[in-house]
C-alpha cells in the first residue's frame, strides 16, 4: 500500500511548466535586448573618445607647424590649373607628417614631383592611423577615388578633412580650386583654401596667399580647421549614383579638388553621413556641396577641431548659418553662442 | 490565472519599454504652393533651415520637398528622415536645379536659360512654422525683381 503513495509523491515533485519557463525566457530576452544596445553604444563611445583625440593631435601638430614657420599655415592644396583633371601637388597633411612623428613618411614625398607622381604613389597608399577615426567604415581597404587625375590608383583613405572656409549661398563657388573661388566673398576664405601654382600672377584673385594665424581675426577658438569627413558603407538605394558613394570619402594625401578638404554651404544635408541621400535631398548647388561635405558616424553629430586647438562635437541640428560664420577666418559673423 | 496575468504583464512592459522610440515633438507636418509670376513652379528645390533662438544654436535639421506638376510640395526633414519640418522660423531657399545625373568630373555646371534669381537662393526668403503645422506655406516668386 505504501509504494503507490511514494510514487505519486515522485511523479508530483514540483517542476516547471511551460508558462514559466516562457516567462523566464521572455523577462531574459528583455534583459538582452536592453543590454546588448548598450554594450553597442559603450564601445562607440570609446571609438568616439579616440577618434576625437585623434583630431585633437592633427590641431595641434598644425599649430606646431605655424609655430615653426613664422604663424603660416600649411597650404589646403597647391594646384597647377583652374579645376580639373590639372595637376596637383603638396597639401596640409603631407606638410605636418613630421609633427605628427611621421618625419619617414614625409622623407618619401618627393614636393618637386606632382602629387600623384609614380615616386609619391607609395606615400598616397600608406594607412596612416594618425589620419584615421576608429568609427570610421572600410579604412583598412584601399580605393579609388571618383574624379580627377588620380581616379585610376588606389589609394589609401582618411577620416579627416581641412576647412577651406564657406562656399555658398546663394552663390557657390569652391575654395579647393583656385579658378573656381573667382565668385566667392574674399571674406568667406577658410584656413586652408588650395593655392594655384605658380603662386604668382596666377590670375586667381581670391587664392593666392596661404593662410597665417595673424589672418584669423574671427579668433582661433571660432574658426573650423579640420573636422570629420566619411560615408556610410552601405546604402539601400541601388542607383550607379550611390554606389560610388566609396569612392567619394576621405583620401588623405589626394590633394585634388576636396578628397581631403571641405568647405561649408548652410545646408543641413552637407552634415549627413551618407553621399548619395545628400545628392537625392538636393538644394543650391547640386551634387557639388556633398562633395565638400562632413560626416561621422557618431550619433547627432561629428567632431571639429578649432584654430585654438580645441575638438568640439558639434551636432547636426546646428543652425547652419552660425556653421557657415565658423567656417571663415574674418568673416566678422556672430558666433559667439553656446552649441 | 496568475501566470496568465504574468505574461501579459510582460507584454505591457514590453509596449511601454517600446514607447520612449516615438516621433519627435518639434516636428509638425508643412506643404503649400509655390508660384513663379502666377504659375505653378515645376521641379524646384524648397530647402528650409530652423533660425536659431535664445534657446540655443542647435534649433534642428533643416528640411526639403520637392514641387509637383501643381507647384505643391511637402517638407520633409533632412536628418532624422521623417515627414515635416521643425517648429520655428526657418531660412528658405528656393531654386530650380536640373535632374541630378552622375558626373565624373568635378567641373561646374553652367547652367542653361534665365539665371535663377539670387534672392530665392540666398536664404532671405523667411517661412514661419506654426505648432499645428501648415498647409499653405505658399510663396510667390517673380523673376523680375519688383
Amino acid at each position: 500500500m505504501r509504494m503507490p503513495t511514494h510514487t505519486r509523491r515522485k511523479t508530483s515533485l514540483r517542476g516547471f511548466t511551460l508558462v514559466e519557463l516562457l516567462v523566464v525566457i521572455a523577462i531574459i530576452g528583455v534583459l538582452v535586448a536592453l543590454l546588448l544596445p548598450a554594450v553597442q553604444a559603450a564601445r562607440e563611445a570609446a571609438r568616439r573618445a579616440q577618434c576625437q583625440n585623434t583630431l585633437k593631435q592633427i590641431g595641434l601638430a598644425v599649430l606646431n607647424y605655424a609655430s615653426a614657420h613664422a604663424d603660416e599655415l600649411p597650404v589646403g592644396g597647391v594646384t597647377n590649373g583652374p579645376c580639373c583633371g590639372t595637376r596637383s601637388h603638396e597639401s596640409w597633411s603631407i606638410q605636418i607628417l613630421p609633427y605628427l612623428e611621421l618625419q619617414n613618411l614625409y622623407d618619401r614625398y618627393n614636393f618637386d614631383l606632382y602629387n600623384i607622381h609614380v615616386d609619391n604613389q607609395p606615400v598616397l597608399q600608406t594607412l596612416v592611423p594618425a589620419y584615421l577615426c576608429p568609427s570610421d567604415e572600410e579604412t583598412d581597404q584601399l580605393e579609388r577615388p571618383e574624379s580627377g587625375p588620380g581616379s585610376g590608383i588606389e589609394m589609401a583613405r582618411g577620416s579627416y578633412r581641412a576647412n577651406t572656409g564657406r562656399c555658398g549661398d546663394p552663390i557657390q563657388g569652391w575654395w579647393d580650386s583656385p579658378g573656381q573661388t573667382n565668385n566667392l566673398d574674399p571674406s568667406w576664405a577658410g584656413p586652408f583654401h588650395a593655392i594655384g601654382k605658380p603662386r604668382r600672377g596666377n590670375g586667381y584673385p581670391n587664392a593666392t596667399f596661404v593662410s597665417s594665424l595673424r589672418q584669423i581675426t574671427d579668433g582661433l577658438s571660432n574658426t573650423l580647421f579640420f573636422g570629420e569627413m566619411t560615408s556610410k558603407a552601405t546604402n539601400s538605394d541601388k542607383r550607379a549614383l550611390i554606389a560610388a558613394t566609396p569612392r567619394r570619402r576621405t583620401f588623405w594625401a589626394y590633394t585634388y579638388t576636396s578628397y581631403n578638404k571641405s568647405c561649408v554651404v548652410p545646408q543641413t544635408r552637407t552634415l549627413l553621413v551618407d553621399y548619395g541621400r545628400c545628392v537625392q535631398v538636393d538644394g543650391p548647388g547640386g551634387s557639388n556641396p556633398c562633395k565638400r561635405a562632413w560626416g561621422a558616424i557618431h550619433p547627432g553629430g561629428l567632431h571639429f577641431a578649432f584654430g585654438d586647438g580645441s575638438v568640439r562635437f558639434i551636432q547636426t541640428s546646428i543652425d547652419m548659418q552660425i556653421f557657415a560664420g565658423m567656417a571663415t577666418m574674418a568673416g566678422e559673423e556672430l558666433t559667439n553662442v553656446g552649441f | 490565472m496568475l501566470y496568465k496575468l504574468q505574461s501579459s504583464t510582460v507584454v505591457l512592459l514590453l509596449m511601454f519599454v517600446s514607447l520612449g522610440c516615438g516621433s519627435q515633438p518639434n516636428v509638425v507636418s508643412v506643404s503649400g504652393v509655390v508660384l513663379l509670376d502666377g504659375q505653378p513652379l515645376v521641379g524646384a528645390s524648397i530647402n528650409t533651415q530652423p533660425i536659431a533662438t535664445s534657446d540655443g544654436a542647435n534649433p534642428g535639421s533643416g528640411s526639403f520637398g520637392k514641387t509637383d506638376a501643381e507647384g505643391r510640395y511637402t517638407l520633409e526633414v533632412v536628418d532624422p528622415p521623417m515627414p515635416g519640418a521643425f517648429i520655428g522660423e526657418h531660412r528658405v531657399t528656393i531654386t530650380q536645379s536640373d535632374e541630378v545625373e552622375y558626373r565624373p568630373t568635378d567641373e561646374m555646371v553652367v547652367p542653361t536659360g534665365p539665371p535663377w534669381p539670387n534672392r530665392y537662393g540666398d536664404g532671405s526668403l523667411r517661412l514661419t512654422v506654426p505648432p499645428e503645422g501648415t498647409t499653405t506655406a505658399d510663396f510667390e516668386l517673380t523673376l523680375e525683381e519688383k
